[in-house]
């Protein structure tokens, strides 16, 4: 049906005797409504259409309510005369004595347009006095186009998006109303928070299949635009098969499963699935990096290191290259002339710190030593997979938390160096010299060795193709790159304050890397834990269930729109719900993400 | 005013003075033990009323604004009442549908002498649903005036010498219209009510002028005319004030206890006709003339209401010879008021009557936008804006 008018709209929502209340005081950011005495619930939705300057439909959500009586000031004094009055009843009055009073945010108005469509604008302006309030209700089967209608820019275009759940609407998900989120933004930096249990996994799942199911469809040319890589760290292993294994949804297996092989080919190839085991199996790989692959400012990133001991770690870098840790780890520590001495408790502290890369106590990083232990490592491979739009697992099951965090540093910091090495270079000549030497690895005189292992597997790549930064003689712009977000699991390990205060290679990315098309996902149970720069630089955040007073305060502080009233709704958002702000919307939207196991196959939206 | 009054010397002397007169007079002591006796004697207990089956109930309050406008020398004045019924059902109270129209009256009278007298009959008479005449003549005020005065006014009489305050007089036309208003209200469902229907108004019985030669006020003989007309259709009508007027109730509270009623009890206040006499009502028109008035303890915590019917009905339908006939009778009344008490959105107070109030209470934004609405029409009608600037607001005095 039509809706290209107001009538239209107050027709499909059954008409002013479906009305839910009547709009009492309101202000632009709080509204209040006297309704009928009905089941409803913190973040139900309503619409209120008015025609004060033009059609318009302003849509409200409910942050609280309260049980009122017709014509009675002080439900107080009627509570306590039912408890003190003997054999107290309640008269059946004509007219309905029990109502509600509804209090809670303007999220803002769709205003019609000459071409007939709906444009959804910030709350600058007020209904009508005494307006008639609709409630959006679930089961209303022509709720879904009014919403749509009226909120199209804000839920997003599900043709090209990534989608993300159903609108909620109180308790409830409206079918039929999907919330996407645009690729571009994975290339900024996004907040996932939510207290334990709150359905973290299960949304990432959801952002897995959504990037996978956007790939898919660029493919399929059914929809226009860049690829979208996505590195996602999965601490329990819980990625890759879901649900299969207790008779539930495969995951992203399942995912891999329904393509055909041309399919794989140019979407999962090399690989879509790393972890620590020992494993066979189609585009699945055991992962591991070599001490080559590692710089002073990885580690840096991901443990405590003194300025001393930090000195100390690049000094060797400086002088051996990329078999600094072999060295250090060996002893190999004699300063030559001319160089700074290091106290004996400095570097038999930065060895206690290298420990973990000890050959016995690794299963990430392998042994670097020219002649002995070659150059052994997936790195190259899994930057070239992220720059062609690739979703990629990494079990870290097996990895101890420092090797969790060491995998995710030094992806995001080779890839920042990559991009920025393309950025740089003024031609397809230019660039691998420019790649050499954001890997410190300088071959000219005087010289120096930096990375040049993992430099020289690159530039054997670029030059087969795989990593796709030319085409033909011209350089590929990095617009034409994939976005590539990189998940930071239990980030306020590694994004605290005391981390982030100097050598963080997070601090940059944080800054400049959405320049670049690098953004990251930043999973914690914690808002406050995580360094203020970090959340300064987050432009969108799905914000779950937070069970914690201070917390829910960071959330709404930090948060990319305006969640002021949503304070109370953070503490009772339920499983798989979450409440979007981004600056890609004007509004936040509370969002009910799907069941990964409810989902199905890859198929077009939902 | 200034805040600081109440500090000055002059000021708290003068409170001082006053509360001392104040104290000595609640002191004095009235009721002797003769009379204590008495009281005890006449002192009816009645159930706690949990159940009652078919009675109606209803119930009539008014509101207003007075003014609710004023332009050079006219006033406007809006009276709004409301009806109610409620029917017994058990255990509570049902509502009786359809609800009654409520009774809305705009009044302009501006102080040319002439036209506020016709203005303001017609007022009265479009409040009451029936002409001046009817209503005189309908009632027995004309019939009390003459039994207290010697002299009965004729119909014509009557209207002549109604009161009619000034338009500017807004205190006595809020009274009087208001009075109209609940009475022309209450009559209207008297008329439509079955036999034995219980009708409660708010306030009382009372008669102020029926004692003067000369002058009456309009809503006298209204309630007079509802006491003629609820006879004639069997209805009772019960005025129920929150506030009984008398003064060392304490002393019959604590007679009331010692009888071992601390609640659910009746006292009928003695006329001259009675036997016995109590001095507290001395100097006071308690009952009121043409009424019975009764003292009505409900729950205790609950202060003692004050219940006036019509002398007319109560020697007719509850006096009886037989001293426990009447108490029966007069039991079944403050029994079923005692029932429509326990709604909780009251306590221990009639629920229609609050139901009635509620309904007719006019909220601020409600005067407001009917303001409007008038001044509205007048402007459409052909009159200046410029003519309703309210001068208080301007010069920041409202």
């Amino acid at each position: 049906m039509p809706l290209n008018n107001l009538e239209d709209i107050i027709s499909a929502l059954g008409g002013s005797q479906k009305r839910f209340g009547v709009l009492a005081e309101s202000s632009t950011t709080q509204l209040r409504v006297i309704a009928r005495n009905n089941d409803v619930a913190v973040g139900d939705l309503f619409l209120i259409p008015s025609q004060r300057g033009s059609d318009r439909v302003y849509v409200f959500r409910t942050t609280q309510y309260a049980n009122i009586m017709n014509r009675t000031l002080e439900m107080g004094d009627v509570a306590r005369n039912k408890l003190t009055l003997p054999d107290a009843y309640f008269s059946e009055d004509l007219a309905e004595e029990t109502l509600l009073e509804l209090s809670g945010m303007l999220l803002g108005y769709a205003e019609i347009k000459t071409d007939g469509t709906w444009a959804f604008n910030r709350p600058r302006r007020l209904p009508d006095h005494l307006a008639d309030v609709y409630r959006v209700t679930p089961f209303d089967p022509q709720i879904p186009t009014v919403m749509q209608a009226l909120l199209r820019a804000q839920l997003g275009d599900v043709g090209q998006d990534l989608v993300l759940g159903d609108l909620l609407a109180g308790e409830q998900a409206l079918p039929d109303v999907p919330v996407t989120l645009p690729v571009e933004v994975l290339s900024h930096h996004i907040g996932i928070f939510g207290r334990t249990g709150s359905g973290k996994s299960n949304l990432m799942m959801v952002l897995i299949r959504a990037v996978f199911e956007h790939n898919r469809l660029l493919r399929s040319q059914q929809r226009t635009g860049r690829p979208a890589s996505f590195l996602a760290i999965d601490p329990h292993d819980e990625f890759r098969t879901w649900h299969a294994n207790t008779g539930g949804a495969d995951g992203v297996r399942g995912l891999v499963q329904s393509l055909d092989d041309a399919a794989r080919d140019d979407l999962v190839s090399p690989f879509y699935y790393l972890t620590a085991r020992e494993i066979n199996a189609p585009f699945e790989m055991q992962a591991r990096f070599s001490r080559a692959d590692l710089t002073p400012d990885d580690l840096i990133s991901i443990m405590d290191f003194s300025e001393q001991q930090a000195a100390f770690c690049q000094a060797v870098f400086a002088r051996q290259g990329e078999e600094w840790i072999s060295s250090l780890l060996r002893g190999e520590v004699a300063t030559e002339e001319g160089e700074a001495e290091y106290l004996p408790g400095t570097i038999a502290a930065v060895q206690r710190r290298l420990g973990f890369l000890e050959a016995s106590r690794t299963r990430l990083v392998t042994r670097f030593l020219p002649g002995a232990f070659n150059y052994d490592s997936l790195l190259p491979d899994l930057l070239c997979a992220l720059e062609q739009g690739r979703v990629i697992v990494v079990d870290t099951t097996l990895f101890s938390e420092l090797e969790q965090f060491l995998f995710t540093t030094v992806v995001a910091r080779v890839l920042f160096a990559l991009r920025k090495a393309l950025r740089s270079a003024p031609d397809a000549a230019s660039l691998p010299r420019a790649i050499q030497l954001s890997l410190g690895h300088d071959a000219n005189p005087p010289g120096s060795t930096g990375q040049q292992s993992l430099a020289d597997a690159l530039l054997e790549r670029l030059n087969d193709g795989r990593l796709p930064y030319v085409i033909g003689s011209s350089l590929r712009s990095i617009d034409n790159l994939p976005h590539v977000n990189l998940v930071i699991e239990e980030a306020p390990s590694i994004l605290n304050p005391a981390r982030l205060k100097f050598g963080s290679v997070f601090r940059d990315i944080s800054r400049q890397g959405r320049k670049f098309g690098i953004g990251l996902s930043v999973v914690s149970q914690q808002v406050t834990a995580i360094d203020s720069g970090i959340l300064t630089q987050l432009n969108t955040e799905l914000t779950m269930g937070l069970g914690n007073e201070d917390e829910r305060r960071a959330a709404i502080r930090n948060s990319s729109g305006d969640l002021t009233g949503f304070e109370r709704e953070l503490m009772l958002l339920g499983k798989g719900q979450i409440l979007l702000t981004t600056t890609f919307k004007d509004v936040p939207i509370p969002v009910q993400v799907p069941a990964f196991d409810s989902m199905g196959g890859l198929r077009y939206g939902w | 005013m200034r805040f600081s009054l109440h500090l000055r010397h002059s000021v708290k002397d003068q409170i001082q003075g006053m509360a001392k007169a104040m104290a000595g007079w609640d002191a004095h002591p009235r009721i002797d033990a003769a009379e204590q006796s008495a009281i005890a004697e006449h002192l009816t207990p009645f159930p706690h009323t949990t159940n009652l089956e078919d009675q109606v109930l209803s119930a009539v309050d008014g509101s207003g604004d007075f003014p609710m406008l004023a332009y050079a020398d006219s006033f406007i004045y809006l009276s709004t009442a409301q009806a109610v019924r409620y029917r017994a059902i058990g255990n509570k109270l049902q509502e009786v549908g359809p609800e009654p129209d409520p009774l809305v009256d705009v009044c302009w009278l501006p102080e040319h002498e002439k036209k506020r007298k016709a203005q303001l009959d017609n007022a009265f008479a479009r409040l009451a649903g029936a002409s001046l005449e009817t209503i005189i003549g309908q009632g027995d005020y004309r019939q009390l005036k003459g039994h207290f005065t010697g002299r009965e006014p004729t119909i014509a009489d009557a209207i002549a010498d109604l009161i009619r305050p000034h338009a500017s007089d807004s205190g006595n036309l809020g009274i009087q219209l208001r009075s109209c208003a609940e009475l022309g209200a209450a009559r209207r469902i008297i008329a439509d009510a079955q036999p034995g229907e219980i009708v409660l108004m708010d306030g009382t019985l009372s008669l102020p002028f029926v004692q003067r030669t000369k002058g009456s006020l309009f809503h006298e003989h209204l309630k007079r005319s509802c006491c003629t007309l609820a006879r004639e259709r069997e209805v009772i009508v019960a005025w129920i004030s929150k506030s009984h007027g008398l003064p060392g109730i304490d002393l019959i509270e604590q007679i009331a206890k010692d009888q071992g009623f601390t609640e659910h009890w009746f006292l009928r206040l003695p006329t001259a006709n009675d036997a016995w006499q109590l001095s507290v009502l001395d100097g006071r028109n308690i009952p009121p003339q043409g009424a019975v008035s009764y003292l009505w303890r409900t729950h205790r915590g609950m202060p003692i209401f004050r219940v006036d019917v019509d002398a007319t009905w109560w020697t007719d339908q509850v006096r009886s010879d037989d001293a426990d006939q009447t108490r029966q009778r007069e039991t079944k009344l403050f029994a079923a008021l005692d029932f429509a008490g326990h709604d909780f959105r009251t306590q221990a107070y009639p629920y229609p009557l609050k139901a009635a109030h509620d309904r007719a209470s006019l909220t601020e934004a409600e005067r407001l936008a009917l303001r409007k609405q008038v001044i509205s029409e007048a402007i459409s009608a052909g009159m200046k804006a410029s003519a309703f600037v309210d001068p208080s607001q301007q010069t920041g005095h409202a």
